[in-house]
Formats: structure tokens, sequence, C-alpha cells
């Protein structure tokens, strides 16, 4: 009996000490991820620098230096780090060149920031253009960049960062996004963003249908005009693989066509998921060492996901790049958008199989409980 | 050492159904324990079992659950979190920090303060309903996510 009260102290002792060393390790980890790519601060109200420039595929890392959480967030609706705990660092790595207006979404008000990603030495699959309006930030209604020279096949991918709906609509109806909503509250959370795909070389006039006298633009097309189809054609790779480590995914910023597969394996030793924010995509827990299929949105525009193991630091975008009209029989292999895991991650996520067990228990839990505490209540006191 | 890593390889990567489990396993413990104590303060004759059976099975119990949830509980704060969202985590992990302040108060109780003794049942039933808390935070959410 003397060795049993000592067992919550020993269990105590001896997970103190392993735990040591492994935070360590992580943060050892944490240090040699913090070395590559853009350093910037988060701090009580306000963003350090408040504009940071990038080549494309650099990776950004925010550190909290604050005492309260904070955001960086997109307000094109295109990343979220989620909240940042003092101390604690997110990332972000950026494929696709443009400017991105980003904010804490805590303090929306207060804390907004620019990030500007300049292409890389490989030509851009994708280019942002945001939609600007006095909304939320102050500006005046415009396009950012109102003029961009792209490749034949580079999809544009409209962000909307300010309070007010918009389009992106060519003049001679040769492509248009449609009506990209803004965010919350006139602008005050993050908008939405839409994408077309550009395969007709020219020069494109292009502008706002809600707001058609102040928000113009001019695209330019070069290159080799694409065979005669559909404008929203693919430019993305209709299968894509995608790495879960401990912890991060690489790329975090994969592009895939429209409907494509989506392929996500476990490299490193922990479970982790493929979870989409905004959309019923979920790989369910992927154990280490087994992969799982999505099949991607068939709408193009930015998906951002995490992992529902580690949300706080695991997440990424998915950039669907228009639906590929050309081999029907890729989406016909493909499984469902709620595809469980293949057989490699041990069939079903154990939420389902716990289930049962759970609920017993709480019922049990609650049962004994109950009569306990009643008992207590209701016992009769003995008269003094 | 990789505690984290560890853990998965003993769990067979599956360190959060583990955790589940023993939370809920816990729940359970800690249900058995409220009615264990007002069986042998004699305020309930259920279990049909003599008080000094349920004295002694109560101390049993009471010492598993503490060690299973300090085994959660450091898994938890070296280990991935859950499903998750923030105001989750927040409360989580202040039920988490009541139920060990509690447990403190029992200990103060019995071995420092036996002035504190009419405050026993209190601090248990606190404890179970904190475990109830800290289930409902954490395997509720992991299994409504799903």
């Amino acid at each position: 009996m003397r060795a049993l009260r000592l067992l919550p102290l020993l269990a105590l002792t001896g997970l103190v000490l392993l735990a040591a060393p492994a935070s360590a390790a992580a943060a050892g980890s944490a240090r040699a991820a913090a070395q590559a790519g853009e350093q910037a601060k988060i701090v009580d109200f306000d963003f350090s620098p408040g504009r940071i420039t990038v080549e494309a595929g650099t990776t950004v890392t925010w550190t909290n230096t604050g005492s309260r959480p904070h955001t960086a967030t997109d307000r094109g609706g295109t990343f979220d780090t989620k909240p940042v705990a003092p101390r604690a660092k997110a990332q972000v790595t950026l494929s696709t060149p443009g400017t991105y207006f980003y904010f804490c979404r805590i303090n929306p008000a207060k804390m907004n920031g620019v990030l500007v990603v300049e292409p890389g030495p490989d030509e851009p699959r994708a280019v942002r253009v945001q939609a600007v309006d006095p909304g939320f930030v102050g500006d005046k209604l415009r396009f950012d960049p109102p003029e961009l020279t792209v490749a034949a096949g580079t999809t544009l991918l409209v962000a909307n960062v300010g309070g007010k709906p918009h389009t992106l609509t060519a003049d001679n109806g040769a492509f248009d996004t449609g009506i990209v909503d803004p965010g919350a509250q006139g602008g005050r959370f993050a908008g939405h963003n839409a994408s077309v795909t550009l395969n007709q070389a020219g020069t494109f006039k292009f502008h706002c249908e809600i707001h058609p006298a102040a928000m113009k633009g001019t695209v330019t097309v070069t290159g080799e005009a694409a065979a005669a189809g559909p404008a929203a054609a693919s430019a993305g790779p209709r299968e894509v693989d995608v790495g879960a480590v401990d912890f991060g995914f690489e790329p975090d910023n994969a592009s895939v066509a429209a409907g494509g597969k989506v392929t996500v394996t476990n490299k490193g030793q922990a479970p982790h998921t493929m979870t989409f924010d905004d959309v019923q995509l979920d790989t369910g827990n992927i154990a280490p060492g087994a992969t799982a299929d999505l099949t991607a949105p068939d709408a193009p525009g930015s998906y951002s996901y995490r992992c529902n193991v580690h949300p706080a630091r695991m997440r990424g975008v998915l950039v669907v790049l228009g639906r590929d009209t050309d081999d029907p029989n890729a989406q016909a292999a493909a499984p469902p958008p709620a595809a469980a895991p293949s057989a490699g991650a041990g069939g079903g996520g154990p939420g389902a199989g716990v289930s049962a067990f759970v609920l017993a228990a709480a019922v049990v839990a609650a049962f004994l409980g109950g009569i306990g505490i009643s008992a207590f209540a209701l016992r009769r006191r003995p008269a003094t | 050492m990789d505690l984290v890593q560890l853990l998965n390889d003993l769990t067979g990567g599956q360190l959060l159904l583990w955790k589940v489990l023993l939370t809920s396993a816990i729940f359970a413990c800690a249900g058995l324990q409220v009615l264990l104590a007002a069986r042998f303060y004699e305020a309930s004759t259920v279990p049909p079992i003599s008080t000094g059976t349920a004295a002694r099975t109560h101390r049993l119990n009471g010492k598993l659950t503490v060690t299973l949830a300090v085994v959660v509980a450091l898994s938890c704060l070296v280990g991935p979190a859950g499903p998750t969202s923030p105001t989750r985590v927040l409360l989580h992990s202040v039920f988490g920090s009541l139920v060990f302040g509690l447990l403190a108060a029992k200990y103060t109780a019995l071995k420092l303060r036996p002035s504190w003794g009419p405050y026993l049942p209190w601090i248990g039933s606190g404890l179970f309903l904190t475990f109830a808390a800290i289930w409902g935070t954490s395997v509720a959410d992991y299994v409504t996510a799903r």
C-alpha cells in the first residue's frame, strides 16, 4: 500500500525528467526553423516591421513578443496564423507574388501590416491582385496592382481586402471573377478571394462591375495563346503531394487543379491531419508513415487548412487553379471530397470507434457522481 | 529524448486516442470516488459494501485516478493538443489547473488541517465537477469535431 501511495509522485517525477529534454529539443527545432526565412515581430499592438518584402517561397516567421495573443491574418482570406500566444511563433510561406494586407483579427483596428511577395526565379503560376476600398483600411477604390504583365496560363488570385463587394471583370468579357465578398462588418475582418486563369495572349482592360468608374486596370498576357477552350482551364497539376512533418506542411502553399487529387503523407512521428477551415474536407488522423487522399474543391480559390492535432503550428493554403476539363477520368478516379484516410492510415478515424466508450464513460461518471453528490446534499444530519 | 515521439511510439501513433480513453476513464473514476465517499460518510447505502471497504476502495481508486490524471496532464503540456479553439484551450487549461488546486486543498485537509474535514465533501464534489469540465472541454470536443 505504501508503494501505491507513492505512485502518483513517481509518475510525476519520471515524466518531468522525460519532459525536460523533450522541451529542450522542441525549443531547439523551433530555433532551427526560425533561422530560415524572414523574421518579424508582433508587439502589443503592432507588427514590426509594418512592411515586409520577401521573395516568393520565403517563410515569414512572426514572433509574438507582446503579452497578449495576436494573429497575422490576410485581409484577403488566404492565410491565418490563428492566435499566437506570447513568446510563440507562427510561420507562413507564400508562393503567389503580390501585395498582402494583413492584420490581427483580435485587434483589427490597431494592428495592420503589409507583406509584399516578389516573384522568385521561377515564372509564377499565380499572381495576386487586391481589390482595395475605403472600407476598413481607409484607402481609395483601386486594384493593387492596377497594371500587370503575366505569362499565358497564369491565374489571377483576386483578394477582396476592403469592405465592399468587388469583381474583376474583363472589359471584353474574356474573364470575370463574379462578386468577391468583403470581410464581415464592412471589412473589419478578412474578406474572400476568387481566381481566373488567363490563357489567351493579349492586353486586357479590366474593371470592377460594382465600381466601374474608380476601379480599373490592365493585364498583359504574354506568350503563346493556349489552345481554344474554356478560360478557366487549369494551370495547376492534377495531382499534388503534400508532406506532413513535425510540425509543418511541405509545401504549405501547394497548387492543384480544381477537383485534383491531394495526397498527404505523414512523414513525422506524431499523428497529423489536413483539415480545411472553410470547406468540409478532412483527412482524419493520419498515422506516422501513412497517407490519405483528398479531392480538391471544384471552385478555384485559396483554401486554408490546418492540422487538427497541432493547429497552432501546422497551417497551409491549397491554391485551386481552375477546373481542368481535359481529362474527365482524373476526377472520376479521385475519391469523394470527404474521403476517409486510405488503408495505410489505419482505417477510419479513431473518433468513430471511441465514441461509444466515451459516451458510456460519461454516463457512468455522471450517474455515479450524481448519486454521490445527491447523497451528500440530502443526507440527514444527526441531531445534536 | 523526445517525449512526444516516445508517447507516440508507445501508443502506436494514436496518442490523442489514448488521451481520450484515459480522460474518459478518469472521469468515470471520479464519479466512482464521489459515490464511494458518500458511502463511507454514510450518506448513501449504495454501493452495498461496508464503510471500511468503501474507504479503502476510495483511497485506491483515488491514487489510480491521480496517477492517470498526472500522466494525461503532462502529455497535454509537452505533447500535441487535440482539435482546438482558443476558448476551449483556455477553459481546459483553467480547469486543468483547478483540479490540481483542489487536490492540494484535499490533501491539506486530510494531512495538515483536520479542522477542514467538514469541507471534504464539497472539495470532492468540486473535483468531480472539474473533471467533468475537463472531460467536456477535451474529449467531447474531440469526438464532436470528427
